[in-house]
């Protein structure tokens, strides 16, 4: 069962190869157009969002909810003919599609330039100079495009198995490989990866269903599914419709139970191993209680050989989009039978490590954000952070368990550091949590003497205010003018650091954060 | 305050202190909800109670520089600022703050010049005018935004927008947090304006905030965190500047920062527990009503500058009737917000675990 993705700016390019391919491979060639059409067809409203990218507009929330439903609908798409059998898919950033699925191959064709422009003088009727301007404008757009519904740049190699330039390859040459390359272990579908795929496609179903039902079309809900369970996290605004979300949901083929949690936001929980009955999970559930935030757990099995950027990597699983691993950098070394399997239909045995109690733990207090596993390099993770949603916080837990104390700690330090750098999210370590984010004794210290410091330079300032008010625009202050600005500076920030952090603090305490 | 001082700082009575952290407060539960500004109440606040405004002005601004400092460290936390971005800005920005208080010492000093007119008043006029252009701008178009025909597809114009962005202008610099290439021209030019703004009426983040949005096209999270973080130093500029000028009163900026540094925590809270319509709803209203209200102000103005002939009994019922809608639209808005507030905080307490059981399903 091969499935072929290709990706090129230019229409008839990609459209002519995925033809040549389908033929050579004996199965259908599905395209974006196709797509598009249903889409629209079914009432999502696509042209909207093509026009607010070109027009940049701001990212609201009706457009959020038509940007979802229009990627769960292409999903849904592509996994169900996928799931009949070989397929060949093409469009212009169609390679993102169906992240963490081993056995998709992902292809980018570079066109032609001077065939690029031909086609283009030719369809639109233009000089060569509008039509080179043209492919210029059209190329940002599709960057645009990329960077809006996928959040990363139409371009970047590591989202790609194979790159073909036709200025130095033929398109019969190029399908030829490809069809070779569609033979190769590495890209037959593994247990593991048929589980992510079914995941996937029962996430796009939910999102559709949710998306064009009445009761729950207008709400900003976020769904995950993990082997029939779907999880979905709603606003508080939107605890009205929550109850209404079974109703709508039954009945989708594969859901098999339904976690609703009401968050304003989420964590993600990354370790290899779980516990529900550890201090740090008190910690953040705790935290999370006070953050209005789901959990989500992220079970990642660290590599085999080396630290953090170094080793093997193996399978994904999980739907999430904030836990869905990368559409790319899993290899397939952990897999023992080459991705070659005998019976298909026998699930994969993969330890538990402690995902599945915690999980049950988060559902019963009303918290649980979604669950997921993978596997790979430090890199991996990065990926899933960047391809999900925006999280409030990213905790590390427990990981290398198989190193020794010393090493597991330095390894974990390192791994953080590392995601730091690479995302826009804060992210901790779980020994951490206590002493930064949940209020204690040293947080009561902190803000006694904050306000004894606060009060005592009010204290200084109003009792003088006369002689203040003279040393900073008085009579003789141009003999001390560059004082009194330094003066200014150096108390001021010092106030507001002070007094800052103890209202932060206290409200802290009081649970407002 | 005696002699030359007490014309230009006024006396602090425990009442009139009350009233200034007062203004703190509600300018920073504002400032907190909406995500910028804040001054747009302060400053005109202080300016209702007798203060200069020019005083008005510098106060507030030194007040800026220390809260977008704690702002700006909690975003940088959440990894929501693009320092490079935000320095970039500031090589212009610095520039109009300079500016704009040349213009403000300027017109300060060239009132009560023994021609009749008052102390200070050009500077108040020139400062309401900026002030009510400015920001009814603003209102209108979050008015506009809110009430369009679903509230949510369409935004503000974007024709400037898209011709930047289809403008050329090398060079063009790629922000990396940001994830935007702009080009340094533009960035340079709005980098002015809003240094401008921030240091005539002390509201630079309702043009950075949205030009970083609409014209460099930065995720919006991020472009509130570069604000704050471009504010600090906007800040830090514009408090030097009026300081070296002396007109800098320190017990005003303490005294918002009692109020303010309590309100901007429980305004941020309620961004996260509130309805988004409702949010930019009470927003562009709040703004139009201080517009409104610094609006009554003018006339007194324009009579102590002799420009408009009128009994000098009349100043004292447009600085009133200035100052009741201001704060009688600020306590409104703060009380619309903080009961949102409390009332969410405990539905979200109480709600937290009512869906957590799993629910099996007919398949």
């Amino acid at each position: 069962m091969a499935i072929v993705i290709i990706s090129s700016a230019d229409e008839q390019t990609r459209r002519e190869l995925a033809v040549n391919l389908a033929r050579k491979l004996g199965c259908d060639s599905m395209s974006r157009e196709q797509i598009l059409d249903a889409a629209t067809e079914a009432g999502i409203a696509v042209g909207k969002l093509e026009v607010a990218v070109l027009k940049r507009l701001a990212p609201r929330e009706r457009l959020a909810r038509d940007k979802a439903r229009y990627l769960a609908f292409v999903t849904e798409s592509v996994c169900e003919r996928a799931s009949k059998g070989d397929l060949v898919y093409h469009g212009r950033n169609c390679h993102l599609l169906l992240p963490g699925i081993s056995h998709v191959i992902r292809i980018c064709v570079v066109p032609e330039p001077e065939r690029r422009i031909n086609n283009i003088m030719e369809r639109l009727g233009l000089d060569r100079d509008k039509a080179i301007g043209y492919i210029r404008n059209l190329d940002e757009d599709l960057d645009n495009w990329s960077h809006f519904v996928h959040g990363v740049g139409l371009t970047d190699p590591q989202y790609f198995d194979l790159v073909f330039n036709l200025q130095n390859i033929s398109i019969e040459s190029a399908s030829a490989a490809l069809c070779s390359m569609a033979q190769l272990s590495d890209f037959q579908p593994t247990p593991a990866s048929i589980r992510a795929m079914k995941n996937l496609l029962l996430a796009a179903k939910v999102r559709n269903k949710i998306g064009t039902h009445e009761l729950t079309a207008g709400a900003d809900l976020r769904v995950s599914t993990q082997d029939g369970r779907v999880t979905i996290t709603y606003m508080p605004g939107q605890s009205k419709i929550a109850p209404k979300i079974p109703e709508v949901v039954a009945g989708i083929d594969g859901a098999q139970e339904i976690v609703c949690t009401m968050a304003t936001t989420n964590f993600l929980w990354i370790a290899e191993s779980f516990d529900p009955s550890s201090s740090l999970f008190a910690e953040i559930n705790d935290l999370a209680g006070r953050w209005g935030a789901a959990v989500e757990l992220l079970r990642w099995v660290t590599p085999l050989e080396g630290g953090p950027g170094g080793g093997e990597a193996g399978f994904a699983v999980g739907s999430s989009p904030g836990v869905s691993p990368p559409p790319h950098p899993v290899p397939k070394a952990m897999d023992p039978t080459g991705g070659i399997e005998d019976d298909m239909d026998e699930p994969e045995e993969v330890p538990d490590n402690g995902l599945a109690t915690t999980a049950e733990r988060l559902i019963g207090a009303g918290r649980f954000g979604g669950s997921g596993s993978v596997a790979g390099q430090t890199e991996t993770i990065v990926t899933a952070l960047k391809s999900g949603p925006q999280y409030s916080l990213v905790v590390i837990g427990e990981i290398f368990l198989s190193k020794p104390s010393s090493v597991k700690t330095r390894l974990t330090r390192d791994a953080a550091s590392f995601l730091r750098e690479k995302v826009n999210t804060p992210v901790i370590i779980g020994d951490e949590l206590q002493g930064q984010f949940l209020p204690g004794k040293r947080h009561l210290i902190r803000i006694a003497a904050s306000l004894l410091c606060t009060a005592i330079i009010f204290g200084l300032v109003f009792t003088h205010q006369e002689q203040v008010m003279d040393f900073l625009a008085g009579p003789a202050w141009k003999n001390w003018r560059i004082v009194a600005v330094l003066g200014v500076a150096a108390v001021v920030p010092l106030v507001a650091y002070l007094y800052g952090s103890a209202t932060g603090l206290l409200l802290k305490l009081l649970k407002f954060e | 305050m005696h002699g030359p001082l007490g014309q230009m700082f006024i006396d602090l009575s425990f009442s009139g202190a009350l009233q200034i952290m007062l203004i703190g407060f509600i300018g920073g539960v504002l400032s907190g909800f909406i995500g910028s500004g804040g001054a747009f109440f302060m400053t005109p606040g202080m300016m209702n109670l007798g203060v200069q405004g020019v005083v008005a002005v510098a106060s507030n601004i030194t007040h800026k520089f220390g809260k977008a400092m704690v702002g700006s460290h909690a975003h940088g936390k959440m990894g929501n600022v693009d320092k490079r971005l935000a320095l970039f800005m500031l090589l212009t920005a610095a520039g109009g703050i300079r500016l704009a208080v040349l213009i403000n010492s300027l017109l300060f000093k060239s009132g009560g010049d023994g021609h009749g007119a008052v102390q200070g008043a050009g500077a108040n006029l020139y400062i309401s005018l900026v002030f009510v252009c400015i920001l009814s701008i603003v209102a209108l178009f979050m008015l506009r935004d809110v009430l369009s025909k679903d509230g949510e597809t369409t935004g503000p114009s974007t024709r400037i927008a898209q011709l930047l962005g289809r403008i050329y202008l090398p060079p063009v610099i790629h922000f990396k947090v940001a994830d935007v290439k702009v080009s340094l021209w533009v960035i340079l030019l709005m980098g002015l304006a809003t240094g401008y703004l921030a240091g005539t009426i002390g509201v630079g983040g309702f043009i950075g905030v949205p030009a970083m949005i609409y014209v460099f096209g930065v995720p919006t999270a991020v472009a509130a965190g570069t604000e704050l973080y471009l504010a600090m130093f906007m800040g830090a500029f514009g408090m030097l500047n009026y300081a070296w000028e002396g007109y800098v009163d320190l017990r005003l900026t303490f005294l918002l920062y009692l109020g303010s540094l309590l309100g901007i925590h429980l305004g941020t809270y309620g961004v996260k527990v509130v309805n988004e319509k409702l949010i930019r709803l009470a927003t562009a209203v709040i703004i139009l009503l201080c517009v409104l209200s610094r609006g009554i102000a003018i006339p007194a103005y324009l009579r102590q500058l002799n420009f408009l002939a009128i009994d000098p009994k009349w100043d004292a019922y447009f600085n009133g009737a200035s100052k009741v809608m201001l704060f009688a639209s600020g306590i409104a808005g703060c009380g619309l917000i903080l009961y949102n507030v409390f009332r969410a905080h405990r539905q979200r307490r109480q709600l937290q675990s009512t869906f957590g059981r799993p629910r099996p399903l007919a398949t």
